[in-house]
């Protein structure tokens, strides 16, 4: 009978996580590779470039709108950040301690926006912002935004309230604190973790930000990183090298947060799917 | 604040303990309405403003809107693209789904053994997760096209690559794309549901003499379903809501072969402008994707009576 012991290397398990990292590594190092390759090696086979440069980097924010669109999304994502964080706090703490009449509806209705993306929607919040003068307006697509990051980040933070004892807050409340005090001071100082959680989902997440802003944000400066890409391969669908540069370009600061916070990252997606 | 409003019990207990009556108050109000009022908007109320937008011929190039009745949902009905996209929709889906949850599932059994670098191979599993859609789109075009790398090699060895040029071959490209991207979100639901399970039931299975395969197939796969039925039910609602990836990679093409119920009613939409027809795939779409959250919310209350 064959015994598997786990800590003899395993050449099946091996060849087996060689292939995985391979499929998902191969493609973002090509792409790395790429955009420091001299664009005249385009369609080079070797897999490695004769000189490293970043000849296309600078072509690629020079003739796109990349740097300022960056500054925008980057503003639109701590907007959004700032927003969601206290909101879901409440809300989450709310959802968690208190029992009140329609919680369960609202609960529901939270669960549903969780489930449901923002592009059955876009006709209508399309209208309210051009009766209302959002079209073109920073602050419209940080409120969509806000609303689609929210539910997602109130489930965090209630899951999370919901795994912290209630004896302790009890106590307070009999030592004369008030009941949000004893939120505050007891509750609050333990939230670091969730926090981080919902923070690095909710920029990274919004960072993507693509079809609400083509809709709402038509003049083309005051756009986000995804439309400046996809206009600079409309246009210059032949530079292969500069686009890879682009592409890289902005999704430097996603992909550093993640790996700066992938613990927290990964702890919100497994509790955002247990939902419930 | 009033101290005499008692704590409550975490929600999904029983209520208040005997003795301490419940008193509404307006506190979890006050706490909930901020957010709830972004969400009740954005969602409640603009799905609401959207059934009405169904059932009128609005559009942009039209001067004036009028009420007429059930006329959009009859064309749709008799709308072969609408049928069309749906059944492209009902592809891509079950694609992304199906490949997604295998290989996903399967990577997070891989992971869930021990061995040094666990985490890092983990962490590399989700960096697609975490790439703006279009970056990814965009790359996959370079990649995929008819006179990129790949094809350009392969030209060399006279062989014909042009998947993004044939009808079945860019929805694979876009099936296969998504893919990539999703299967790290399973990977990580899966494995939370796979560290759950006690080490007891995988030794007397050893015991009993199971095969490390039929282990999988018999104890693992039945234990962790219903997370990966979770799983499952997200990426397809998200999945069937897509647009963006379609845009980059294929932008509906090759003649329409890539155009699903999203794409379609964006299109009909903010291209055509004909926002009532619009908002009748839309409200179509709802319908489906209410039917979908309501399996996930069955799926949620099986899981958590098996526990």
């Amino acid at each position: 009978m064959r015994t598997r012991t786990r800590r003899r290397p395993d050449w099946k398990l091996s060849s087996a996580l060689g292939i995985v990292t391979l499929v998902f590594l191969a493609p973002l190092l090509w792409v790395l590779l790429l955009a420091l390759r001299p664009q005249s090696e385009a369609l080079s086979s070797s897999p490695l470039p004769s000189v490293l440069t970043l000849e296309n980097l600078h072509r690629a924010l020079s003739r796109g709108s990349l740097v300022d669109l960056t500054q925008n999304s980057t503003i639109l994502c701590v907007a959004v950040c700032l927003v969601v964080v206290p909101l879901s706090l409440l809300a989450g703490y709310a959802f968690a301690r208190f029992r009140f009449k329609g919680r369960n509806l609202l609960l529901f209705v939270f669960m549903f926006s969780l489930a449901v993306p923002g592009l059955v929607n876009l006709i209508a919040i399309y209208q309210f912002y051009a009766v209302a003068g959002l079209i073109n307006n920073p602050l419209g697509l940080i409120m969509v935004d806000v609303a689609a990051a929210l539910p997602l980040a109130t489930w965090l933070i209630r899951s999370f309230v919901l795994s912290i004892p209630v004896d302790m807050e009890e106590a307070a409340t009999i030592d004369g604190c008030s009941r949000l005090g004893a939120a505050v001071r007891i509750l609050l100082p333990l939230t670091g973790p969730v926090v981080a959680a919902v923070l690095v989902i909710v920029f990274v997440t919004t960072w993507q930000e693509f079809i609400v802003a083509q809709t709402l944000m038509s003049d083309p400066s005051m756009g986000v990183v995804s439309q400046g890409l996809l206009a600079m391969q409309g246009e210059y669908s032949t530079d292969m090298t500069g686009l890879a540069a682009g592409a890289v370009f902005i999704s430097v600061v996603p992909v550093a947060l993640f790996l700066l916070l992938q613990r927290r990252f990964v702890d919100g997606m497994t509790a955002g799917a247990q939902t419930g | 604040m009033s101290t005499t409003v008692r704590v409550q019990a975490p929600a999904g207990r029983p209520a208040a303990r005997p003795g301490r009556p419940y008193r509404r108050r307006a506190a979890p109000y006050l706490l909930v309405a901020p957010a709830s009022a972004f969400i009740l908007f954005f969602t409640a109320f603009t799905l609401i403003y959207t059934v009405g937008a169904s059932f009128t011929n609005w559009d942009l190039s039209r001067p004036q809107t009028s009420f007429i009745g059930w006329d959009n949902y009859r064309r749709a009905l008799a709308d072969e693209r609408v049928r069309d996209s749906l059944i492209k929709s009902g592809f891509f889906v079950t694609g992304v789904v199906v490949l997604s949850v295998l290989f996903g599932f399967l990577i997070a059994v891989l992971l869930n053994n021990r061995f040094r670098g666990r985490t890092l191979i983990r962490v590399i599993v989700v960096v697609p997760w975490v790439l703006s859609e279009i970056a990814t789109g965009v790359v996959a075009r370079i990649l995929l096209n008819g006179n990129g790398v790949i094809a350009s090699a392969l030209e060399q060895l006279g062989i014909d690559f042009d998947p993004l040029s044939s009808k079945s071959g860019a929805m694979v490209t876009l099936i296969l794309v998504e893919t990539w991207r999703s299967i790290g979100l399973v990977t990580v639901i899966a494995l939370a549901g796979l560290q759950a399970i006690p080490p007891v039931i995988y030794e007397a299975a050893r015991m009993d003499g199971a095969r490390s395969v039929r282990t999988i197939w018999n104890i693992t796969l039945p234990l962790v379903r219903p997370t990966l039925l979770i799983a499952a039910i997200l990426l397809a609602i998200s999945n069937f809501n897509l647009v963006t990836i379609i845009f980059a990679v294929t932008d509906g093409g090759p003649l329409e072969a890539t155009q699903t119920s999203a794409f379609y009613m964006y299109k009909q939409s903010f291209e055509y402008y004909a926002l009532g027809y619009g908002s009748t795939i839309a409200v179509i779409m709802s319908v489906i994707n209410v039917v979908a959250i309501v399996c996930f919310v069955l799926a949620q209350r099986e899981r958590g009576v098996r526990r």
